[in-house]
């Protein structure tokens, strides 16, 4: 299994160097987010075990540069489709997280008011369209968003987020191949991360090269090295102008999930020696080394950004443990709009 | 600044866990996000790891022992001195954990029951009763706009109608020492007077035991004798030929047993689809006209009688009405009629002639408009083309409800029943 | 007021609404050149283009998905479902997503979408296409399930329904696409929730909704000539179940029957006779009875489909009994 999931290697290599166009404070802002991303999931880690998270808790230690790199391109008039595993995904898009925290302790102050929890986060005013359960559930929602921008004829692209497993379901087979019919402005990226809960990819796919899919479905398919944040956010890019001219992507990401598939998963199906043989990769460590190459970065910033950060988390924290809970007068709230009394 | 390590829950079903081993020992330095421990959960082994840097002071919970999720198992102290005292001291105070929240507030009980509704309902508005307790009404020849409902809505339910018979209860058993009450009507409780003997011995009276039947039987007759106008048709009729058909019928092999009481009734049904005014009833305020003919025929019993029903009588012949009449007078005799047996009955014939009785007025069975009193055959001197016979005669007396029959209607029935027992032919073609 | 047929009623209440609000587009298998498989769309495409008339592949997942991320992210759309047979292969989007995602997220989202499909069976169409499985989606919270009867009511409630902020499954019956009837002019909308009364009487309630109105109404027509008074009551929509007119009829009649197609236990019916228990109590001479499909997946010889249907002579047959005639 070991040398399965080591054999899938990205077409672009972790050294090489890379050139930066971006301004400093733009790469820092990249940064701070990676390492938000980490502390906050390690934070959620916390407090699931001290009970103060429930249900189910899908975390994205290790997938950070796929993450923000795809993901911080975006405009504000973009969108975001995305699965279960989206706390960073809801972060990178700019959500406070004080109330993506007070969500995951089921807050009256949480994003989803409570009502969601860890699975199903939603930011309106910031174009992310949630968080869904059921594998590939969320890709004929993506294709929907990519129709609407068209019929509206707007200057606006969406990023549909999905995993490996999920490239397995028939829903994704039918959204992609709508998506590509009708030329849809959709950024389809496939998180790869290598393993479908406890299944890795070439146990789940005839052809496990899933970006080779995009042949099959008229639109631009390739493969990104998904522990490298520029790497990826060149990428993204790319497929961001090909969207606004009328041609879908399909992104690959191969990156790495640190934990479990969840808390609860104890991740027998991998060794130990996988999992540091990954760390070794580490996109954040990575990025950091690439900017303190460049000059772009020092310990200074690094200490200072992680310090402001912890205190971020905690503040987080505080803010959630501080809130109400929903009180159950409101249990019917929301679920239709001006119903009738009889309903 | 210590910090207490606590059972962490590692899967949304966990609820306790066992230590399976401790990775480090009391005095080794710990730092965040290393793993310390192994937990056994509900699910798998898992690994547990450290949210604290410092010296793994005091350990609490040893290897293979369990805690509920969230108890402490551990503590870490921030250096070596603070470790020092907390392993020979007594326990830190523990930092202020994140506690649990209040447990939700149980809703506040509902008031208390509204108060019962007892009172007469008006007499069209629909009494609410449970379908138990109107079975149990029925049964008890109860009339549930009597009884006061305290269910939900004031309705009726079975312990207020069993509360009611208890109310009302009939004098039984317990009562031998008391005087004899009446007949137990619905609107009073019964006397009871304290004994009291009688100073001449008295007629030596005990109150009986009545049945249920008996005590409708009394009701109903009361009930029926009192309450309606009714009127009285004698006829005197000539069974010879009756009789000679009855004896053709017992001596043709194979015929089937037909008695007296299966001509009459066969006759009274011809008779009553001939006149179809008699067929009918009372029934609330206003005269009802029944579709089918339905003879009922009263059946003495050991205590009390019954009036099971022969259907669509009319219909059937001689020898399925006689078949219908015997099922029905065995199953009457072992106490199995069903309420089909003797519900929906239009017109009722009750016969004391085997009794040598020669002419009798029965009451109506309401809600019936007529019933007819056979009397003995017996041989009897008639004149007959002037010349004065012996000849077989019955006498038959017609009781009826003026509010629905009146005597010109009920004599012609009867003239058309009487001709029917006279030629008897006609009953069986 | 002038007689159109059920069809042309759904096709005028489309095209009056995309008319009106042009962020109304409907989508679904052969809707455009082929004009709909029940050709209710039919001269859409041409007036409205192929934008406002998307022709899909045949994905109902990949459908109702569409419509729903399109109806989260401004639009209105009306996707159709060939028949409701196929809507099981979409379930997970209409179920898990669109009936879900209001209350999910806590209000932040709302899915003004509505799914037309036709159930019921007749004409020999065998098993897997004569199956009526709204009752399913009324068991849903988070969604509408509306049925009419009449082409007025088709037309008016089809209105309302696209106007309406919820997702709603909108059914429509395979053999009333002919049945004509009048239709009001102009703007003709049906409150959503609200059950109809088609016939008054007094002796008995038959509740009834979709094909078999008529058929009950059919129904009533011979017991009247018995001298027998059924009131008619068509529900309109099974979620919101109007619950206070079927109530009102019972407290008159005393007496209940439902007649629905589609299976007997655990059916459309057997939520009426819940409600009716519930809160008709005291009002009930006899139990609530239900007049269903036989419990089988449908045959194709006539002589077996016939037996598998609800008839109009069972109805009255089980009216007569439940009234004391034989």
């Amino acid at each position: 299994m070991t040398a399965e999931a080591t054999r899938l290697r990205p077409h672009t290599t972790h050294n090489q160097k890379v050139e930066f166009h971006e301004s400093r404070d733009e790469l820092h802002a990249m940064f701070r987010m990676m390492v938000l991303i980490r502390h906050f999931e390690d934070k959620t880690y916390e407090m699931y075990t001290r009970a103060r998270i429930g249900g189910y808790c899908h975390m994205n230690h290790g997938e950070e540069a796929t993450v923000v790199g795809t993901i911080g391109p975006l405009r504000q008039q973009d969108w975001i489709v995305s699965f279960y595993r989206e706390h960073g995904h809801i972060l990178a898009r700019g959500t406070d997280p004080k109330y993506v925290m007070a969500e995951l302790f089921g807050k009256e102050t949480g994003v989803a008011h409570g009502r969601g929890g860890s699975m199903h986060l939603f930011d309106a005013s910031r174009h992310f369209m949630g968080g869904y359960g059921i594998v590939a559930g969320q890709m004929p929602l993506g294709l929907g968003v990519g129709w609407s921008i068209k019929y509206r004829d707007a200057d606006e692209v969406i990023l549909l987020l999905t995993g490996d497993g999920a490239m397995a379901n028939g829903a994704s087979h039918e959204s992609l191949n709508m998506i590509g019919l009708y030329r849809l402005p959709v950024i389809t990226v496939v998180v790869n991360n290598l393993y479908g809960m406890g299944t890795t990819v070439d146990r789940s796919a005839a052809n496990p090269d899933l970006w080779k899919r995009g042949d099959m479905y008229a639109m631009h398919g390739v493969q990104v090295d998904g522990m490298d944040v520029m790497a990826v956010k060149r990428t993204m890019a790319d497929a961001m102008d090909r969207a606004r001219k009328g041609e879908p992507s399909l992104i690959e990401a191969i990156t790495y999930r640190y934990r479990g598939h969840s808390v609860a998963d104890a991740a027998r199906y991998r060794t130990r020696e996988e999992v540091e043989s990954w760390r070794d990769q580490d996109p954040i460590e990575r990025f950091y080394r690439q900017l303190s190459d460049a000059g772009m970065i020092a310990e200074d910033d690094r200490k200072a950004i992680e310090e402001s950060v912890d205190r971020q988390v905690e503040d987080a924290v505080e803010f959630a443990e501080n809130s109400p809970q929903p009180d159950p007068s409101g249990l019917f709230d929301a679920l239709y709009v001006n119903p009738p009394a009889n309903v | 600044m210590a910090t207490e390590v606590v059972m962490p829950r590692l899967s949304d079903t966990m609820e306790t866990g066992t230590i399976a081993k401790w990775l480090k020992n009391v005095g080794d330095q710990v730092d965040k996000g290393e793993t310390i421990a192994e937990i056994e959960t509900d699910k798998a082994n898992m690994e547990m790891e450290s949210y604290a840097s410092g010296i793994l002071a005091k350990i609490t919970v040893g290897e293979g022992q369990s805690a509920g999720v969230g108890e402490p198992i551990a503590v870490i102290a921030a250096n070596e001195s603070e470790a020092k005292t907390l392993q020979n001291g007594p326990q830190p105070e523990a930092p202020e954990t994140t506690g649990k929240d209040e447990p939700d507030q149980v809703p506040p009980d509902q008031g208390p029951p509204s108060q019962p509704q007892i009172g007469k309902t008006e007499p069209n508005e629909r009494i609410k009763a449970s379908p138990l307790a109107r079975r149990l009404a029925q049964e008890h020849e109860i009339n549930l706009s009597d009884v006061g409902g305290t269910g939900p809505g004031g309705r009726i339910t079975k312990e207020d109608v069993l509360s009611f018979l208890k109310q009302t209860a009939p004098v039984g058993q317990a009562a031998q020492q008391q005087a004899p009450a009446p007949a137990p009507t619905r609107q009073e409780a019964p006397a009871r007077r304290p004994e009291q003997p009688q100073p001449s011995g008295g007629r030596g009276g005990q109150p009986v035991e009545m049945t249920r039947m008996q005590r409708t039987i009394a009701r109903r007759m009361t009930e029926a004798r009192f309450s309606k106008p009714d009127f009285v048709l004698t006829v005197d009729i000539d069974m010879t030929a009756a009789r000679q058909l009855l004896q053709n019928i017992a001596g043709t092999a194979n015929a089937p047993k037909v008695g007296p009481n299966d001509l009459l009734i066969k006759a009274a049904a011809l008779a009553l689809v001939r006149h179809p005014k008699v067929n009918a009833g009372w029934e609330g305020d206003s005269i009802v006209r029944y579709n089918r003919v339905n003879v009922g025929f009263a059946v003495a019993l050991e205590d009390g009688l019954v009036v099971p029903v022969v259907r669509d009588a009319d219909q059937k012949s001689l020898g399925e009405i006689a078949r219908d009449a015997k099922e029905l007078i065995d199953k009457a005799r072992s106490g199995k009629l069903a309420p089909s047996d003797y519900e929906d009955g239009t017109f009722t014939i009750s016969n004391l002639g085997m009794y040598g009785i020669e002419q009798f007025t029965p009451i109506i069975n309401p809600p019936e408009a007529c019933i007819m009193g056979v009397g003995a055959i017996e041989q009897r001197p008639v004149v007959v083309d002037g010349q004065v016979t012996i000849r077989d005669r019955m006498r038959v007396s017609l009781a009826c409800d003026h509010r629905v029959i009146d005597g010109a209607q009920g004599a012609q029935f009867l003239r058309t029943f009487v001709g029917l027992l006279e030629n008897p032919m006609l009953t069986v073609l | 007021m002038p007689e159109i047929t059920y069809r042309q009623a759904l096709h005028d209440a489309l095209r009056e609404e995309m008319q009106r609000d042009d962020k109304v587009f409907l989508l679904g298998e052969e809707i455009g050149i082929f004009g709909g498989s029940y050709k209710v769309t039919e001269g859409l495409l041409d007036e409205f283009g192929s934008k406002r008339v998307l022709e899909t592949p045949i994905a109902e997942g990949g459908i109702i998905g569409l419509a729903t991320g399109s109806a989260m992210t401004g639009l209105r759309p009306v996707a159709e479902i060939m028949t409701i047979n196929f809507i099981i292969v979409g379930m997970d989007q209409l179920v898990n997503n669109a009936a879900k995602i209001p209350y999910m997220f806590g209000g932040e989202a709302r899915v003004p979408l509505v799914v037309r499909t036709p159930s019921g069976a007749g004409h020999q169409l065998t098993a897997q296409h004569s199956q009526v499985l709204e009752v399913w989606f009324a068991y849903v919270p988070g969604m509408y399930v509306v049925a009419p009867s009449t082409p007025a009511d088709a037309k008016g409630l089809l209105k309302a329904a696209i106007r309406n902020d919820n997702p709603i499954l909108f059914v429509e019956n395979v053999l009333l696409y002919n049945e004509k009837g009048e239709v009001p002019e102009g703007e003709h909308v049906v409150e959503i929730g609200k059950a109809d009364i088609k016939r008054q009487g007094e002796d008995l309630t038959i509740i009834a909704y979709s094909r078999m109105v008529p058929l009950a109404l059919e129904a009533a027509d011979v017991l009247a000539e018995e001298g027998l008074s059924a009131e008619v009551v068509d529900l309109r929509s099974l979620r919101p179940l109007d619950v206070d007119t079927i109530v009102e009829s019972v407290k008159k009649t005393n007496r209940a029957l439902v007649v629905h197609e589609g299976w007997y236990k655990y059916g459309a019916g057997a939520e009426v006779v819940a409600q009716l228990q519930e809160h008709a109590f005291d009002y009930l001479d006899h139990p609530v009875e239900r007049i269903t499909g036989a419990e089988v997946p449908l045959p194709y010889a006539t002589t077996l489909e016939r037996a598998a249907l609800p008839r109009m002579e069972d109805v009255v047959e089980r009216a007569r009994f439940m009234l004391g005639k034989r």
